[in-house]
């Protein structure tokens, strides 16, 4: 593609063609509907007929799924966006203007990191509408919402899967690390913007696959997929594995695509040593996703043969533990594949908001390092109760080590903040409240790595109570930290600090008051995936769902009040916070090309003790392209 | 090492309509929602407008894990009926009893049921036409005969519960009778593991005119 013209890409007047096309996601949904129904006929009908000759069998919706997956891509724009021009075809790439980029295959890094937010906001909420399913049925002791248990088994599977994949993995990681990484590193583009561009269309196909996944069949195994006993599930397990494949394939782009535009797109002055926090998160869970997401989609690939031919791999005896160890291998690393980008946006943030400079920086970066390197260590402290005492000790132990270098990340949050005139808004009031619960999240989590107290709570709403604490607790509440913090930057507006506010202690009220319920119902022994339980422990669980409901709406009032600042806030100064990370020297919104002229930096951008600028615009500079 | 590369030749703006857009994925949204929630009361709406042409001759009823296609049948008295009962599943066995009301079986949670109570093949001459990959077939008060040879599944002492046939993996059965003077709203379940693929939702109904 390299050519030595000048610069062809560079047309500030773009042509404006009158005639229209179809929309591309509508193209998208025709195309993966022909890519279906070719494939699936063709191997249910020639290939591998069955008796009676149903229609869709496991195997024909298997490949059906993969030809539907490749016609939504094309068709929502990779074909002339990455597959002509791969081919040596100077095709035409089309784009609509305003919201509609949002909508169509694109390659500039703002767009893919918004179009993942957009995806983790939807993955967030149907998740969220099956969560307040559960927490209904569980408002009585019996089966009065749900007709069959497994209708409840198959909500909590597809809220658990939508949530981990498509939001706890995506959210921070695909969305504002792909916005965010390489304006912070002064690069206009990330490394591979076509990949990029093709790896964010893979969210919102896999969520839609997840969450019609009972129309084959309910499955109860959860968001872990356990074997044997997926493998005697119905078929709805098959829109689990291939709904999570596409996620996971997406989360694996999102990975190479940034930690190769940390490592070669950093514009210059941007060293290792002035990396910005943030930028390290993201490297670090990129490798953290580069490590494991292969081992897990591989453990799915074989569960998914194994059910499609079938094969007996999961059934002889002590297999069911080979499941255990294969999905915990990743399980474990994945949850701070969630929790590393959230601890590093609290370092990006509390400076800005403190006025000074980041404390000790480099524990922070040997802390997010060593969290990734240990995290690899402690797998087995899920499966405490299939394991024989001398075992137990190891795992138990560098469980319990990895607070260590967990609380480096949160030493260096204290660090800042200890002395700090914090500037009290709802951006610095989200992250106070996220380490608050983090901290909760953390500390349940020591005393789960006690294998007595984990023999007794294993199972329990305790593990649940733990888990939300940290994900939701940790990350959710980082995340809109951020979405506040970066909202000027991305919309050009401000939102409105008194709602932001109210909105803030809403969520952190109804969110304690649900999940700190969840502690205190499993010590009392309710346990995880029932639906029916015994009739004492029915006034918590009703009382209980009523505080998840307003977390509920809580959500949806952060979710409204930004969308209508994004729209009609007021319109924000340029730097409104006066950090001096690079992303800000950029207009707000930044235009398509972020650096007209590639800045230099001169400093770490966490100097809030002096004047001095860390960022330069080198008048003298390449220029990149003409200002517009 | 800001390499900038041209990422196309030529960026061509061309709209396309919004109206389209939001016509299609919200026609597709509500379909999508229909058929995860609206699945029964579609079908029941579109026979009650359609009405359902009772089935005779060669019928199939496939089983799945837990259900059985088609999950609604319509019979009529006095026709002559052939039903292959195929088990399409790689995994686990299938039963298929036709029956109303229910014996129960409480438990700590909650009452369980465990079989019809009243069977429908009571008294109903039936013929084993085809058979193969069959686990035990309880005959109960059926009138039962048979082309192939049956030993040793076929049960026909009393006391093993209602009329079924039970399918191992791939297995599929043959009957053949003559639909008796029965008629009303009847069902049809697979009670195995426990009666738990019945709680999954294993079940069905036939409408059964009159002749
Ligand atoms: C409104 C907020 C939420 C509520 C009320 C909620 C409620 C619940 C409940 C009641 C369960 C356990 C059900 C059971 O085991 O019987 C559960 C499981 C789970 N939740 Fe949430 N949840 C919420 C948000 C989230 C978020 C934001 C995430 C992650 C990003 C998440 C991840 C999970 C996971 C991974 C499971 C385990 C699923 C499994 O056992 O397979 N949840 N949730
Ligand atoms: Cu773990
Ligand atoms: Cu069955």
């Amino acid at each position: 593609m390299s050519t030595l013209e000048l610069r062809p890409d560079i047309s500030p007047v773009p042509q404006v063609v009158k005639s229209k096309r179809m929309p591309p996601v509508i193209r998208g949904i025709l195309w993966s509907a022909i890519g279906f129904l070719v494939i699936n006929t063709l191997i249910s009908y020639v290939l591998d007929p069955r008796y009676g000759h149903p229609f869709i069998t496991q195997v024909s919706i298997t490949f059906g799924w993969f030809a539907a997956m490749v016609g939504w891509v094309l068709g929502v724009g990779a074909w002339e966006g990455a597959v002509l021009p791969a081919f040596g075809h100077h095709g035409t790439l089309y784009t609509a203007p305003g919201w509609k980029r949002f909508f169509e295959y694109s390659t500039e890094h703002k767009v893919i990191g918004l179009q993942y937010i957009g995806s983790s906001a939807g993955g967030f909420f149907i998740a969220g509408l099956a969560a307040m399913l559960m927490r209904l049925e569980l408002m009585n002791n019996s089966m009065w919402l749900f007709n069959y248990p497994q209708q409840y088994l198959t909500t909590v599977g597809i809220h658990g899967t939508i949530m981990m994949f498509s939001v706890g993995t995506v959210a921070l990681v695909g969305g504002l690390g792909n916005y965010l990484v390489p304006l912070m590193i002064g690069s206009n583009t990330s490394a591979f913007p076509r990949m990029s561009g093709i790896s964010v269309l893979l969210v919102p196909f896999g969520i839609v696959t997840v969450a019609l996944s009972p129309l084959l069949g309910y499955w109860s195994t959860g968001w872990r997929g356990y074997e044997p006993l997926a493998s005697q599930d119905p078929s709805g397990i098959l829109f689990y594995y291939l709904g999570v494949f596409a996620l996971t394939l997406s989360s694996l782009l999102v990975s190479i695509n940034l930690t190769a535009t940390v490592i070669f797109k950093r514009a210059p002055g941007m060293t290792w040593g002035r990396l910005p926090m943030f930028a390290w998160g993201i490297t670090t869970v990129s490798l953290l996703n580069i490590i494991w997401l292969p081992e897990i989609q591989l453990t799915f690939v074989m569960s998914l043969v194994n059910r499609l031919v079938p094969l007996p791999l999961f059934t002889a005896t002590g297999s069911p533990l080979t499941y255990m160890e294969l999905f915990w291998l990743f399980g474990h690393p994945e949850v701070y594949i969630v929790v590393v980008p959230a601890l590093a946006l609290w370092q990006e943030i509390i400076p800005v908001m403190t006025r000074k400079p980041l404390f000790a920086r480099q524990w922070g970066v040997i802390g997010l390092i060593f969290v990734m390197m240990l995290s690899g260590f402690v797998w087995a402290h899920h499966m405490f109760t299939n394991m024989r005492n001398v075992e137990m000790m190891p795992f138990s132990f560098f469980t319990e080590m990895i607070s260590i270098p967990t609380g480096f990340a949160y030493l260096v949050a204290l660090g800042t903040l200890w002395r700090g005139r914090l500037k009290f808004n709802t951006v610095s009031l989200l992250v106070l409240m996220s380490m608050f619960n983090f901290l909760i999240g953390g500390m349940t989590g020591v005393f789960l790595a006690d294998p007595i107290i984990n023999l007794q709570a294993h199972d329990t709403f305790f593990v649940v109570g733990h888990f939300h604490y940290t994900i939701i607790g940790g990350m959710v509440f980082s995340w809109l930290a951020a979405m506040y913090y970066w909202l000027p930057k991305m919309s050009g507006r401000m939102y409105n600090e008194r709602l932001g506010k109210i909105g803030a202690i809403w969520i952190f009220l109804a969110f304690n008051l649900t999940f700190s319920q969840f502690f205190l119902l499993g010590l009392h022994g309710m346990n995880r995936w029932v639906s029916v339980y015994p009739s004492y422990l029915q006034p918590m669980n009703f009382e209980t769902s009523i505080f998840a409901f307003l977390l509920g709406l809580g959500f949806l009032f952060h979710l409204v009040h930004i969308w209508w600042a994004w729209r009609a806030g007021q319109k924000a100064e340029g730097n409104p916070w006066e950090s001096k990370s690079v992303e800000w020297i950029t207009a707000s919104p930044p235009a398509e090309e972020s650096f007209p002229v590639i800045p230099r930096i001169v400093s770490s951008t966490y100097t809030y003790d002096n004047d001095e600028p860390a960022v330069i615009i080198p008048s003298d500079g390449k220029r990149v392209a003409t200002t517009s | 090492m800001a390499n900038e590369e041209p990422q196309e030749k030529k960026k061509v703006e061309v709209d396309w309509s919004r109206r389209q857009f939001l016509i299609g994925t919200g026609a597709l949204t509500v379909v999508g929602l229909g058929a995860m929630f609206l699945n029964e009361p579609v079908a029941a709406a579109v026979r009650s407008v359609f009405g359902q042409q009772p089935e005779s001759g060669p019928i199939t009823v496939l089983q799945g894990d837990y259900f059985y296609i088609p999950n609604y049948m319509t019979w009529r008295v006095g026709d002559q009926i052939s039903m292959t009962i195929h088990n399409t599943s790689t995994t686990h066995f299938h039963e298929m009893q036709i029956g109303r009301g229910f014996n129960t079986m409480p438990t700590a949670l909650q009452t369980i049921r465990t079989q019809f109570a009243e069977d429908f093949w009571k008294g109903v001459p039936v013929t084993i036409t085809a058979a193969q990959g069959i686990d035990n077939f309880v005959t109960n008060e059926a009138k039962i005969s048979s082309d192939v040879h049956p030993t040793p599944w076929l049960l026909t002492q009393p006391g093993n519960g209602g009329f079924s046939p039970t399918m191992k993996p791939g297995g599929q059965i043959t009957l053949s009778f003559t639909v008796p003077n029965k008629p009303g709203i009847w069902h049809y379940a697979c009670f195995v593991q426990g009666y738990m693929h019945w709680l999954a939702g294993m079940r069905g109904t036939i409408n059964i005119l009159p002749a």
